[in-house]
């Protein structure tokens, strides 16, 4: 099948060193290795023999200075609604006119929301399959559903198990598929193991009092996010000592890579603090440099790793202890990121994961 | 914050629940006798008790006066606060800025300003880097807005 894989403008791509194919709308995914965006999902497509054009609607995409300047282009994003807008009417024009020039059989995005009912409907009368993938459960999520746009879409990919039976009542075809880890080789090298425990990632609600928590119980670690910002460093002064900097695309993997142990609180941002059972990304991105994630207890956990694998909390002690435990077991440590990285390549890649969309489009359209 | 109470505060209530210990910096004065607390949050009960705990363990002998600064006059927050020792602003997230309306009005009061956060944690604010947090934020938010709106109208050229 020939499948139109669609992404916009994200954070991710302005630090992401993505390459765009000449005269062309579309991204290079094989060359561009884009190790956790779009270009992950579309290389585990192509690597189930089906071909994949990547369509990624990035402003200033040909220009040689796209890293640089996107950093500018952003934040303009951010606080200009109207620029916000407009660059959406050009994505979608961008999208009709790809699909106008060649002929799909498929349709794949992680993005609900870069569509609209106009568009989506178009989507419908030239693509007959339109897969979605989500990282959150539309209607538990604290966000406003384009219910039109959703239900366009011939398969609807959740991370959360627990959401897919709500959805099929409502009518959508929709299936529980949890992340996995990339296709594409860990761009980051072998690297000394400066830290014995860190962290990267977004900071809200909770995790700030578990760093302060590790910082008081003496832990040396290191953490990175673009969230240790002037209002908190006034919250939380003491983690000065502690912050490593902003880390992004390959850069974070670099940083993840420096630490024995990787401190894994698992919540979708998206939620909002609502509770949910997923997974998430820096658990695998933390297995691919060969550091352990020790992970925040989820069912999810359980259904893909062994407590053998992957060590997991359920409270402050309890992830004390694991740190403390294998803080003087360097070779254990190994062992298990090895077993469970193991594991990936066997039963969690993408690809893996794609095998499984391709069945299941498969089975309910008789391709 | 406009008086709305995010959700993804449930998170940190939830560690502050499993961590039990007590949020308390001891480094501030607990022999405070009145403190005016600005809440001008929309809390659900269960937020709402895990603020008035923190409130009430960490001041023991004080009376606390919860209310807020939406829509009052400079004068009339005055007159609410001549009498306390010390003000608590109330925390559902970690960015200052979207809290913006709730705290510039209390900058010049010229009384200790506490914040508490969602992890139920105290800080000190020092009004002064409060004041430049707010207005570097406001700068920023200028600055891109403006940028973006030349790209838009260039856009459209």
């Amino acid at each position: 099948m020939r499948w139109l894989s669609f992404g916009t403008f994200q954070e991710h791509d302005v630090h992401a060193p993505l390459v765009f194919k000449l005269n062309s709308r579309l991204c290079d995914f094989e060359a561009s290795q884009d190790f956790n965006g779009l270009g992950t999902f579309s290389y585990a497509l192509s690597l189930q023999g089906q071909e994949v054009d990547e369509l990624r609607t990035i402003p200033l995409r040909h220009s040689k200075l796209r890293r640089i300047l996107s950093r500018g282009l952003y934040p303009a994003l951010i606080h200009n609604q109207e620029l916000r807008n407009s660059i959406l009417v050009e994505n979608r024009k961008e999208l009709r006119s790809q699909i106008e020039d060649f002929e799909y059989d498929a349709f794949f995005t992680r993005e609900l929301f870069a569509l609209d009912e106009e568009t989506m409907s178009y989507l419908k009368s030239k693509i007959p399959l339109r897969v979605l993938w989500l990282s959150f459960t539309p209607y538990e999520a604290p966000l406003s559903i384009p219910d039109k746009v959703l239900e366009g879409f011939t398969h609807i990919y959740i991370v959360d198990s627990g959401g897919v039976e709500g959805l099929r009542q409502k009518g959508l075809n929709a299936f529980h598929l949890p992340f996995a880890m990339s296709d594409f080789q860990s761009p980051v090298q072998k690297v000394k193991r400066r830290y014995k425990l860190g962290f990267a990632g977004t900071i809200y609600a909770g995790r700030l009092g578990m760093l302060k928590e590790l910082a008081q119980a003496g832990v040396d670690y290191q953490f990175w996010t673009g969230s240790y910002d002037a209002s908190m460093e006034m919250m939380a002064p003491e983690l000065k000592a502690f912050y490593g900097g902003r880390a992004f695309s390959h850069r974070m993997l670099e940083v993840l890579s420096q630490c024995e142990m990787i401190f894994n609180p698992i919540h979708r941002a998206y939620m909002q603090g609502l509770p949910d059972n997923v997974l998430n990304f820096r658990l695998f991105e933390s297995l691919s440099v060969g550091s352990l994630p020790v992970c925040e207890s989820k069912p999810a956990l359980e259904e893909l790793f062994s407590s053998q694998e992957i060590p997991s909390y359920s409270s402050p002690e309890e992830l004390l202890s694991h740190i403390q435990y294998f803080s003087s077991r360097s070779q254990e440590l190994k062992e298990r990121v090895q077993e469970a990285h193991n594991k990936c390549m066997q039963e969690h890649l993408y690809s893996h994961r794609m095998a499984r969309i391709l069945n299941q489009v498969e089975m309910s359209k008789g391709f | 914050m406009d008086g709305q109470c995010s959700l993804e505060t449930q998170a940190g209530l939830l560690w502050s629940e499993k961590s039990g210990k007590s949020p308390i910096a001891s480094y501030m004065n607990q022999n405070y006798e009145r403190i005016f607390v600005s809440a001008d949050l929309t809390l659900d009960a269960k937020r709402e008790a895990f603020f008035r705990s923190c409130l009430e363990c960490h001041f023991a002998n004080a009376e606390i006066f919860w209310s807020g600064v939406k829509g009052k006059s400079d004068r009339s927050i005055r007159e609410e606060t001549r009498e306390c020792d010390a003000i608590v602003v109330l925390f559902m997230g970690y960015s200052l800025k979207r809290y913006s309306q709730n705290l510039m009005p209390l900058l010049g009061l010229k009384k200790p300003l506490l914040g508490l956060n969602p992890d139920g944690d105290f800080f000190e604010m020092d009004p002064f880097k409060v004041h430049s947090i707010l207005l570097g934020a406001k700068l920023e938010q200028l600055f891109w807005s403006g940028v973006g709106r030349v790209l838009h109208l260039l856009q459209r050229v």
